[in-house]
């Protein structure tokens, strides 16, 4: 039972992999956790207070490979079947395999008394990011093994992953510096729990006809995974002296540090449209706590136990198969080491352009602002436009393109629509409410609609959802 | 505020939208079978025609014990569910000669005995493929227990003459393949 559980656990994790886009979240202004998106956003919040482990929790699946349905249907087809078909030989080395989520721990705005222009935020949120590549010559030859596979190159670059859970500590300032501009920073400082990575695999195994015996085998490799976090955590589970502590312990500011910082801006073209852009945790983390990594690097061609006359007459009694082994340990040796290493956080670039209409309501605007006394966009009840979403990935930049439509009734309810394209879907709508019950704002999202008309068919699906006390306007 | 009505109508929508699934069937997940073959060369002989004349000895001119710990692995032992060891040999030399392989556990016994015969001078490989497990006649605890290779070569012809062929050599070849029960 464990073991099937194990499989189907597998299964999941492996092909419901997740993506980080947050395209229903970002300029959703009336969302107070959206500052978190774009610390150069325009808001009209006097002040929020998010209610601790509920105002932001975030989690979102996607796959670019294939589905649980894929595999898991009713359907009548053998199963080893189906994970060939579909898996082994129909996965490409470029689809993700994934994770991440998001939960706070503080957030609180609020607008200076002194000058209503600027707003400020800061904060405590758990992330947990994730990201491995489908490892199809490894599960080839997992699968197939080598037999009957002369001359085939099983690539050992496809296992390509990383990973970490970070305690961030954060405080932005967000600014009006005049009528149509807003500019916003948010410092952050990284508290590394656990980090993994192994991104820069090259090399191969092949068997080939031998030069001398009939076969040969190859494998040529440079292999290296790092690792930091993970040994006391395995020890403190092993020896049963609490795995909870040594997480908190190392998500505050006892594990690995690093700093980073967002910045963002809000541009209003004309009264109706604005253009908005943020980039995200452009930052770093230095892990040297508890750091082991592991490696295995060099080149070796075996034909088995090669015993050659008359030159092996001179020491019959060696042990042919043990100077095997150890020639090869030699050739290809797996060493293990502590050195620190730096991980760049995955930078995340938004970009948007908002088209509002329809009659402003003069009642939701922004701050009563020194700078230009502008309107600013908010208020508005109707807005389209249109997002660009772009993640530094292990494989390189992953971009995508999203609609927007924004209805706005008033300052109780906020809806949003999204349809987005990217490589994990082509038919992605999602939905986002933003209610606001006088001080109490809740919000919740849901992407890739149309996926749960059959969520095992779904190949990404995510939800935001978040419970803050608010305010309006100048404090 | 008065919220107008088509704003209901939105939410039915998408959440009519929301939480349906097709039938799944996760008992699936106890079919799934996993058993690659593995296929590598194991063993290599090669002596050249002077050593067979320097050694008349009748019972054979070669025999010696070769550690072999492959097959002992215990991840292999456990799982492995049939194969085949393929043995080739080769010879250029001019006298007709008898390899014998034999597969030998710990206790120095033997499991299992293969001969192979060859011509001299022979223009062809004597080739012999022994299989074990699954529909064969021999069990698979032979490969199971084996931790050691004999290798015995007898010379069925003379002890003085030479080939006329370029760098007479006996050669013997071997490659094993099993499939191996991964889940």
């Amino acid at each position: 039972m464990i073991n099937r559980f194990f499989i189907i656990l597998l299964f999941v994790c492996t092909f419901l992999g997740y993506a980080q886009n947050k395209q229903l979240m970002y300029d959703f202004k009336e969302v107070p956790q959206s500052i978190l998106l774009n610390p150069g956003i325009e808001t009209g919040l006097g002040m929020y207070v998010g209610v601790p482990l509920l105002s932001g929790t975030s989690f979102q699946a996607g796959s670019s490979g294939a589905s649980v349905n894929d595999f898991f249907a009713n359907d009548g087809l053998d199963i080893n079947d189906k994970i060939r078909e579909r898996a082994l030989y129909g996965m490409k080395p470029t689809d993700e395999l994934s994770g991440s989520f998001q939960v706070e721990i503080l957030n609180v705005g609020f607008r200076s008394k002194k000058n209503p222009d600027n707003f400020y935020s800061f904060g405590i949120y758990t992330e947990g990011d994730a990201i491995g590549y489908w490892f199809k010559d490894y599960a080839i030859l997992g699968f197939e093994g080598n037999a009957n596979r002369l001359n085939q190159r099983f690539n050992l670059s496809h296992l390509k992953t990383r990973g970490e859970m970070v305690n961030v500590f954060h405080f932005g300032i967000n600014k009006r510096v005049d009528r149509n501009l807003i500019v916003g920073a948010r410092a952050k400082l990284y508290s590394g729990i656990f980090s993994f990575r192994s991104t820069k695999n090259e090399g191969y195994f092949v068997t080939t006809p031998g030069e001398n015996n009939l076969l040969a085998s190859t494998l040529v490799a440079d292999m290296e995974l790092q690792t930091s976090g993970l040994n006391s955590i395995k020890d403190a589970n092993d020896n049963g002296t609490g795995v909870g502590s040594l997480l908190a312990k190392r998500g505050m500011l006892g594990g690995d540090l690093g700093v980073g910082v967002d910045l963002g801006f809000t541009y209003q073209l004309n009264r109706n449209t604005t253009i908005t852009g943020s980039i995200l945790d452009l930052g770093f983390i230095s892990h040297s706590n508890d750091v082991k990594n592991y490696t295995l690097k060099g080149q070796a061609t075996v034909e088995g136990v090669q015993v050659i006359l008359p030159d092996a007459l001179a020491d019959p009694s060696q042990d042919f198969w043990q100077n095997l082994i150890d020639d090869v340990d030699g050739l290809i040796p797996y060493e293990e080491n502590n050195k620190s290493y730096i991980t760049f956080r995955p930078t995340k670039l938004y970009g948007s352009i908002r088209y509002n209409f329809g009659e402003q309501n003069r009642s939701v605007q922004d701050c009563d602002c020194k700078a230009g006394g502008s309107k600013g966009s908010l208020g508005f009840p109707n807005a389209v436009g249109g997002q660009l979403y772009v993640i530094n990935r292990p494989r390189g930049p992953q971009t995508a393109v999203t609609a927007f439509y924004q209805r706005n009734f008033g300052k109780a309810v906020s809806l949003k629509t999204t349809y987005t394209v990217d490589k994990f879907s082509a038919t992605n709508v999602g939905f986002g409410a933003n209610l606001n019950i006088g001080p109490v704002n809740i919000y919740a999202m849901a992407d890739n609609l149309i996926g749960y008309k059959n969520v095992a068919a779904s190949q990404y699906a995510s939800f935001q959802l978040g419970i803050n006390v608010i305010s309006w306007g100048k404090n | 505020m008065k919220i107008p009505h088509y704003l209901f109508s939105v939410l039915f929508l998408c959440l009519s939208l929301v939480s349906c699934i097709e039938e799944q069937d996760f008992d699936q997940a106890d079919d799934i079978v996993i058993e690659p073959t593995l296929e590598a060369s194991i063993f290599y002989f090669e002596t050249t025609e002077d050593v067979i004349n320097s050694n008349p000895d009748p019972a054979g001119f070669y025999t010696n014990d070769f550690n072999f710990d492959a097959f002992k692995d215990d991840y292999f032992s456990d799982n492995v569910i049939e194969g085949s060891i393929f043995y080739q040999l080769e010879n250029t030399t001019s006298k007709p000669v008898i390899v014998t392989i034999e597969l030998i556990d710990d206790g120095g016994n033997v499991l299992d005995t293969t001969v192979l015969n060859i011509g001299a001078e022979a223009v062809n490989t004597t080739d012999v493929e022994v299989f074990y497990g699954g529909t064969s006649a021999r069990p698979l605890d032979i490969i199971r227990n084996t931790s050691a290779l004999r290798l015995s070569a007898q010379n069925l012809g003379d002890d003085t003459s030479i080939s006329s062929k370029a760098n007479p050599k006996l050669i013997f070849r071997s490659s094993a393949n099993f499939k191996i029960s991964v889940r």
